[in-house]
């Protein structure tokens, strides 16, 4: 009890100091909401962006080729992915929805049903099938370019075989509520794959990024007032009061674990604000990924904080491994874009379970489903505090007063 | 029985002796003093007893406690640690309240304790200023205040004057007396002479981590009791000139500091008329010759072969 109310009298002196210095709160709150509007601005809406578009061709016929070559032809900007993953792995109809609905790496999937090529457009009437589209109904821009690039492919085939007078619809499913008077040489079947779940979009991408870098680099601020602390020799006095370095350091994490959560609330009601980012439906889970994710980073930076012997070598150690972590993790391009390697190497960063944890809540997983993100961050909190209070512990019996 | 009692202390950095078995008790009411030049070991030993630094041998006792009964023995210990390490963004009432419930002082008591510890370093006026406005002499002072707080048995205060005005200083050493006028131990660690002449009744000459000797002021010059304090003082008296006196006078200690030379010379023969040729044959014409009783300078100078301030 005695060593909880120690702390706590440290942690409130922490803060109580940092409560007084506007220009210290200023640099840890501004930066991220100048950042993530910035980005999120710069990469909402679908003008000028590239994206992937899956075509899983289940036909495999020359006709059904030809339409993806035609497809290929008509937007550069649209990466197509026939049957496969560039790294090998099947897609399949199935896999691709996923892929929409989860993880951002396609915006759009065109699945070419079987015996395509017997009725390959409204021309052959009832027997004409189409293709089906599957979608995110948030990000419709996207499905409405893609139907109009099937379209013109579509009529490259037909004025490349014979010149007939256009006709056809296109179909909605169930799910979706839009519907077109156009008339189209292919008919399109829509499915909205992600329902009424929240879209994966640059306003959560880059607030799950950013947070966890914003918290690295606080975090290596609080080190730097620890190894100013010891070179002043405030610790040292403070040690030689009945209480123990564990308290020291305790007290530290503690104060500097309670700024990062205030520091991510900020951000979240901003975004809240802002941009709309629904924070109210996934209050537990982001809670329970805030704490793990803000004790994950204190601890990492006491860890840092270890290893230097001035604030000097930290400012320079710290920017440039939290810069390479928020580079691989996430913080910086969105992990859905990356390459699979990339993206595995960004599992061994806060930066990257952090961000992961943040988009599995976004698309409603629930504290379940981030319990591995969860799991892992507060694995990095206790390794980090451990090795990093030992060293510290050492270097305050070890080493000379200051 | 002594407040402090410390036996064979050692403690090695990088193989560097840096306190080498050094040994000393303080009793109560003593101001016990630690004298010695910049990196003789005297920070070295206070944060040994302190408990911030890990002895590599030896033992501590305070008030028959020692530190392996650690929260009974830091209840007696008031530290006055060289640096003022106190929180700057504080005010000076923040910080003493700080500390006295890191000591476990109830509300009540603390209240009326940082009040009286405030009023008794003279900066009941500032109390509620942030640290960071204070001059470099009340920031001293306060840093004595947080010692004082819990009433420690044994103060530690380790040059406890650095960088203070002379009005701040004896303020300083007002307080030391009264502390010590209270019953309490003091460990006092200084490179200055006169802070040691003054305030201490028993003394520690140290020096490369090691105790030369220890006594009252009167016993350390006992010591060197055949020793007198020869000055030569004049325009162009340097180095060399110095050097050239000193050799002339037997190969005798000498320091020499703002054209002042001071000469550890044997009580034979007839010294002054001896410098006075020493000083005409090196091409010098002092302006002032004197032979005086010995000093604690002189002892220092005595037991190390340098000056303090070397």
């Amino acid at each position: 009890m005695r060593s909880l109310r120690i702390i706590l009298l440290l942690a409130g002196k922490h803060l109580r100091i940092l409560s007084r210095s506007r220009a210290v709160l200023a640099v840890i709150f501004l930066p991220g909401i100048v950042l993530y509007t910035i980005f999120t601005f710069i990469f909402t809406g679908p003008a000028g962006r590239p994206f992937r578009v899956a075509v899983i061709d289940q036909d495999g016929t020359p006709e059904s080729h030809a339409l993806v070559d035609a497809l290929a032809q008509n937007n550069v900007r649209v990466i197509l992915t026939e049957n496969e993953e560039p790294d090998g792995v099947p897609l399949t109809a199935e896999s691709a929805q996923e892929f929409i609905r989860a993880r951002g790496e396609y915006r759009v999937a065109i699945v070419i049903p079987p015996g395509y090529s017997k009725a390959p457009n409204v021309l052959s009437g009832d027997r004409h099938q189409g293709v089906i589209l599957y979608y995110d109904k948030l990000e419709p821009v996207e499905a409405e370019i893609v139907v109009g690039m099937l379209q013109m492919a579509a009529g490259r085939r037909f004025f490349e075989t014979m010149m007939h007078p256009l006709g056809g619809a296109e179909n909605e499913s169930p799910a979706t509520t839009q519907s077109t008077e156009k008339r189209q040489l292919i008919k399109v079947t829509r499915h909205d794959v992600t329902g009424q779940r929240m879209k994966i979009a640059a306003k959560h991408t880059f607030l799950a990024g950013l947070v966890p870098m914003l918290l690295l680099f606080s975090s290596a601020g609080a080190a730097r007032g620890l190894l100013e602390e010891l070179g002043t020799g405030e610790i040292r006095r403070l040690l030689a009061a009945p209480i123990h370095p564990a308290h020291v350091l305790l007290a530290q994490m503690a104060s500097a674990t309670f700024l990062a959560v205030v520091q991510c609330y900020v951000l979240y009601f901003y975004g809240w604000l802002v941009f709309h980012v629904a924070i109210w439906s996934i209050t537990v889970g982001l809670l329970a990924l805030t704490i793990s994710t803000s004790l994950a980073v204190t601890s990492f930076g006491l860890f840092l904080g270890s290893f230097c012997k001035r604030p000097e070598q930290l400012d320079s150690i710290g920017t440039t491994v939290i810069l390479a972590m928020s580079a691989v993790g996430g913080s910086m391009v969105p992990r859905w874009i990356m390459p699979e390697w990339m993206k595995d190497l960004g599992l061994f960063t806060i930066n990257g379970w952090a961000y992961d944890g943040f988009m599995k809540l976004i698309q409603n997983q629930g504290l379940s489903g981030i319990a591995p993100q969860c799991g892992t961050l507060l694995a990095i909190a206790a390794v980090s505090a451990a090795v990093g209070c030992a060293l510290l512990a050492r270097r305050l019996k070890a080493s000379p007063p200051p | 029985m002594p407040v402090l009692e410390v036996s064979n202390l050692r403690k090695s950095y990088n193989g560097t002796r840096a306190v080498d078995d050094v040994s000393f008790s303080i009793e109560a009411g003593e101001v016990f003093g630690l004298l010695g030049p910049n990196g003789a070991g005297k920070s070295t030993t206070i944060n040994i007893i302190a408990t911030m630094v890990a002895p590599d041998g030896g033992a501590v006792a305070v008030g028959g406690t020692t530190s392996s009964q650690a929260a009974a023995y830091k209840r007696q210990l008031g530290y006055v640690p060289q640096e003022v390490s106190l929180a700057q963004r504080l005010t000076a009432e923040e910080n003493l309240r700080l500390f006295g419930r890191l000591y476990d002082l109830s509300e009540v008591e603390l209240g009326s304790r940082v009040a009286a510890v405030l009023e008794a370093v003279g900066l009941s006026d500032r109390a509620s200023d942030l640290v960071a406005t204070f001059s470099g002499g009340m920031k001293r002072r306060l840093n004595i205040a947080a010692a004082l707080l819990h009433r420690p048995a044994l103060f530690l205060m380790d040059e406890p004057t650095v960088g203070v005005d002379p009005q701040a200083r004896a303020y300083i050493f007002e307080m030391v007396e009264r502390l010590a006028a209270e019953g309490r131990a003091i460990l006092y660690t200084t490179h200055y002479m006169e802070e040691a002449q003054r305030l201490c009744r028993r003394i520690a000459v140290i020096d490369r981590g090691r105790i030369l000797a220890c006594g009252t002021l009167a016993e350390l010059i006992q010591g060197i009791r055949a020793k007198r304090d020869l000055t030569i003082q004049g325009r162009g008296l340097d180095d060399e000139v110095a050097a050239g006196i000193a050799q002339r006078l037997g190969d005798v200690p000498c320091t020499l500091e703002d054209q002042t030379a001071h000469f550890s010379v044997e009580m034979t023969g007839e010294p002054i008329l001896d410098a006075a040729r020493a000083a005409a044959d090196a091409g010098f014409r002092p302006t002032a010759i004197s032979l005086n009783e010995p000093t604690l300078e002189m002892v220092f100078l005595e037991l190390t072969g340098r000056a303090l301030r070397d």
